[in-house]
């Protein structure tokens, strides 16, 4: 389970690439992210759901309802996804599409709060591990039949099904069952074992039941791997085939045509939809191998949103089109991990003297070109909870740097070995090493790496110095943040970082009760590992993005979704 | 045999392009160890993406202070350039040297023995020359040195992909001589084969190889460039012309010094070489023939 991603690319926009490069590995990190200032009501929400959860994201959908009304439609750029299908979703790309074709039980509004989605309304029982989701009866799917509960333990099977091999199957381990079923033997037939923890309860009611209390569950069931597929596939082969490459969907837009492999993807809006309706009555994803194309297309007038900006045309491209240009910050976190277990990384003092000789400020406008906002911390600072204070030993104080190396006792000269991901760009790389080679002497030696070995030579047992990493979260709670990377036992954790006070809080953020108390166990969790400093952020990412000036009503979330269905296109 | 040599040099001399082309090598040779010199430190990077004041100086255009402006990370382009001359320099000659090592030991063998090793030694070459130039240093770089490329595993690569073009040079050089009448009457003298090779046929070999070489160089060093352009030569942190035209070629519209002035000096000293190589070879051919 792990959300890696090559963020530190210092050329390619940071997240965006993040984004995408984490096919390699499960997650779709991006697409539930959300963003920082709502995750607080979504994680208190989630323990308490019914009062507002029943109110349809509605206040998210008033886009500029100016002249155009609805109707229209625009283009939007994208990489080849790879996959269309909600189950095998990992990636932003395919996300972009999954999320307007589905729609899960629970949604989240671009500001990132929890609202109903497939389901009405949903609550806990006292017990705190069983949940019940009320269905909306007037639901269907785009080929007419009705969304019951039967397609969500279908759904739910199906994703935890070693025959698909989900990427992002480890999402679902909350669930009472899931892992018997993504661990037994293969059986060949997909969605065959149901998860014994999701049952329907009658049509219009699904019950999930947890192993053990895990408040953040609606959270996680925005994740598109629980996303309702239609039962019939199960007994229709061709049907499931076609499904991979027109996926039949419960949400506001609808395939009109195949998937065109690299080529283009086109959704129409879903009129038998009964949540919020899309707005424009067309959207065409253009698919691009790479984001200098697509921005070339956009300044010709021939795309209408292109999302990523080269980051070497950023500043010209804010000069030239103003405020049609977005820049929305990313709960994407581009990091130097350490392997603390190992010398001379095991020295509190070598690791701060390493932090605070990094000119974040310098990193994040000149190295990284502006697309990015300097990390002080391993939670964006708008998340609640986050810490709000630039972390001790995140400053740049090159005097003060010299002091924690003179008494970590490392002499300079000593070599060091630093991980870079190969292919895109080195300036991160650079940075680091003059940083270090100039503050400390040291000899750095860059070992490079395409990102699927990369992964394994950064692995825990494996890595020997410092290796540049991103991560985006998977729910918006700073949760998402820091239990992966930090709590011991967690795949992504290769720092080999265990702290039994940090694995305790993570505890008690999962099974408490009190939506109000989240925010400071986060925050203490946060700055318990800041002292540690077994990682050293470096800066989250911005999505930058430039729209036609007929293009209003825009809205990107944290996890970099593009709120497509808000879109209004005047004429 | 000294005085041959000497005579050569002296030749060579006559030629003056030739003088100012190695003057220009030399000189790529020396600056770095100067500058060096004159620094104080190790040199090797005068980088800061922050000036003295706390201002950025990423980026810059050319300007008194930084003759050839400055990268990405704040680093003195010029210095960069100069100091890019190394690892370049030293792959180019380096690789150029060990396969005229190479190359005349298996071409002068294979002369002189003939037969079977003769066959053996021109397939193999054949073979080696049959593979792609990049494919085969991909192949090779990554089985030498995987995550870890530094110049050696550099001149390894090109070397082994390169030796036949030297050892065909040779062999033709050495079997020239070989059918000669003095060489014929130097056996039947009771002259064994080694010194027949060492007094009459690596002399008159040479030449030949020795200009080869220089040529070579130079389309060594282009190749060096080639492969760190394309990911697979050296890596940061060593300075490197490749890896400066890779970075610079990203901004190219914004900041065109970046990827100017690197490539103005990979033109320079590979030209330099080839015509130096061309220069050689007029005047080593026009000896061979007064000696012959």
């Amino acid at each position: 389970m792990k959300t890696s991603h090559r963020s530190l690319t210092a050329s390619a926009v940071v997240l965006a690439l993040a984004l995408t490069a984490c096919s390699d590995d499960a997650d779709d990190s991006t697409a539930t992210s959300g963003a920082g200032s709502s995750a607080t009501t979504a994680v208190s929400d989630a323990t308490e759901p019914a009062s507002d959860a029943t109110e349809p994201a509605s206040d998210a959908t008033e886009p500029a309802g100016e002249s155009a009304g609805t109707g229209g439609s625009f283009s939007v750029s994208m990489s080849e996804p790879s996959a269309l299908d909600p189950a095998l979703a990992q990636e932003v790309e395919g996300s972009q599409v999954i999320r307007l074709l589905f729609t899960t039980l629970t949604t989240l509004t671009p500001e990132l709060e929890l609202a109903p989605g497939a389901a009405t309304e949903w609550s806990v029982a006292d017990d705190g591990v069983t949940w019940t989701f009320e269905l909306d009866p007037a639901a269907t799917f785009s080929d007419g039949t009705a969304v019951d509960a039967g397609d969500f333990v279908y759904a739910i099977a199906r994703s935890a099904d070693p025959d698909l091999a989900a990427p992002a199957s480890y999402q679902g381990y909350p669930i009472s069952g899931w892992a018997d079923v993504l661990e037994a033997e293969a059986s060949g037939a997909i969605g065959d074992v149901p998860v014994a923890g999701v049952t329907a309860v009658d049509d219009d009611t699904l019950q999930i039941v947890t192993d053990a209390p895990f408040s953040l569950l609606p959270m996680l069931l925005t994740y598109p791997v629980f996303a309702p597929v239609p039962s019939e596939l199960a007994d229709d082969p061709a049907a499931a085939e076609a499904f991979a490459e027109q996926p039949i969907g419960n949400g506001p837009y609808v395939m009109s045509e195949p998937w065109q492999h690299n080529e283009s993807i086109t959704v129409v809006r879903n009129d038998t939809y009964t949540g919020t309706p899309g707005i424009a009555e067309q959207i065409d994803f253009r698919i691009y191998s790479d984001i200098l194309t697509s921005y070339r297309d956009y300044q010709a007038g021939s795309l209408d949103i292109a999302r990523g900006i080269p980051p070497e045309e950023f500043q010209a491209a804010i000069e030239e089109y103003g405020e049609l240009v977005m820049q929305t910050p990313l709960a994407g976190l581009a990091y130097i991990g350490l392997p603390v277990a190992r010398a001379p990384f095991d020295n509190l003092d070598f690791r701060k003297a390493l932090s605070l000789s990094i000119d974040r400020v310098a990193l994040a406008e000149r190295v990284l070109q502006g697309a990015n906002d300097p990390a002080y911390g391993y939670v964006p600072s708008q998340v609640p909870g986050a810490s709000q204070e630039p972390c001790e030993a995140c400053a740049y104080d090159l005097e003060l740097a010299q002091e924690h190396f003179a008494a970590s006792g490392v002499e300079p000269g000593t070599t060091i070995v630093l991980y870079d991901i190969a292919d895109d760009g080195q300036a991160v790389i650079e940075f680091l090493t003059n940083s270090w080679a100039d503050a400390f002497g040291l000899e750095i030696e860059v070992r490079s790496f395409e990102f699927a070995q990369y992964l394994e030579e950064t692995a825990a047992d494996k890595v020997e110095g410092p290796f540049e990493l991103g991560w985006v979260w998977d729910y918006p709670s700073g949760y998402s943040m820091l239990q992966p990377l930090f709590a011991s036992g967690s795949g992504a954790n290769n720092l080999s970082y265990a702290s039994d006070e940090f694995d305790a809080l993570m505890t008690r953020i999962e099974t408490s009760t009190d939506p109000a108390e989240v925010p400071g166990l986060l925050n203490e969790a946060e700055q318990l590992v800041l002292a540690d400093l077994p990682m050293l952020p470096l800066a989250f990412g911005r999505e930058a993005t430039v729209h036609a000036d007929r293009i209003s009503g825009l809205q990107i979330d944290a996890g970099a979704l593009y709120r497509l269905e808000l879109v209004t296109v005047a004429d | 045999m000294t005085r041959l040599w000497l005579s050569r040099l002296a030749h060579l001399a006559r030629f003056r392009l030739a003088v100012v082309l190695l003057a220009l090598v030399t000189l790529l040779v020396v600056a770095p160890t100067a500058m060096i010199a004159l620094s104080g430190g190790d040199g090797s990077r005068t980088c800061s993406i922050r000036a003295e004041d706390g201002s950025y100086q990423d980026r810059l255009s050319p300007s008194a202070d930084h003759w050839f402006g400055t990268d990405a990370q704040g680093c003195d382009v010029f210095s960069q350039v100069v100091f890019g001359a190394r690892p370049s320099l030293l792959i180019g000659v380096g690789s150029g040297l060990v396969m005229a090592v190479i190359g005349t030991l298996f071409g002068v063998v294979a002369a002189a023995r003939g037969g079977w090793v003769d066959s053996l030694v021109r397939r193999i070459g054949d073979v080696t020359l049959g593979i792609p130039f990049v494919v085969g240093a991909i192949l090779l770089l990554s089985v030498l040195a995987g995550d870890q490329r530094s110049p050696i595993e550099l001149v390894i690569a090109l070397s082994l992909l390169g030796w036949p073009g030297t050892a065909r040079i040779a062999r033709g050089a050495a079997r020239t001589v070989l059918v000669q009448p003095y060489i014929e009457s130097a056996r039947a003298a009771g002259a064994g084969t080694p010194y027949v090779v060492r007094r009459h046929v690596l002399p008159n070999a040479m030449p030949s190889v020795v200009a080869y070489s220089s040529l070579s160089a130079g389309a060594l060093i282009a190749a060096e460039s080639t492969l760190t352009y394309l990911g697979i030569g050296l890596q940061v942190p060593t300075i490197s012309w490749g890896l400066m035209i890779e970075q610079g070629q990203r901004s190219y519209g914004q900041t065109p010094h970046l990827i100017i002035f690197p490539a103005l000096f990979l033109t320079a000293t590979v030209a330099a070489f080839v015509l130096l190589g061309d220069a050689l070879r007029d005047s080593l051919d026009a000896q061979v023939e007064v000696t012959s």
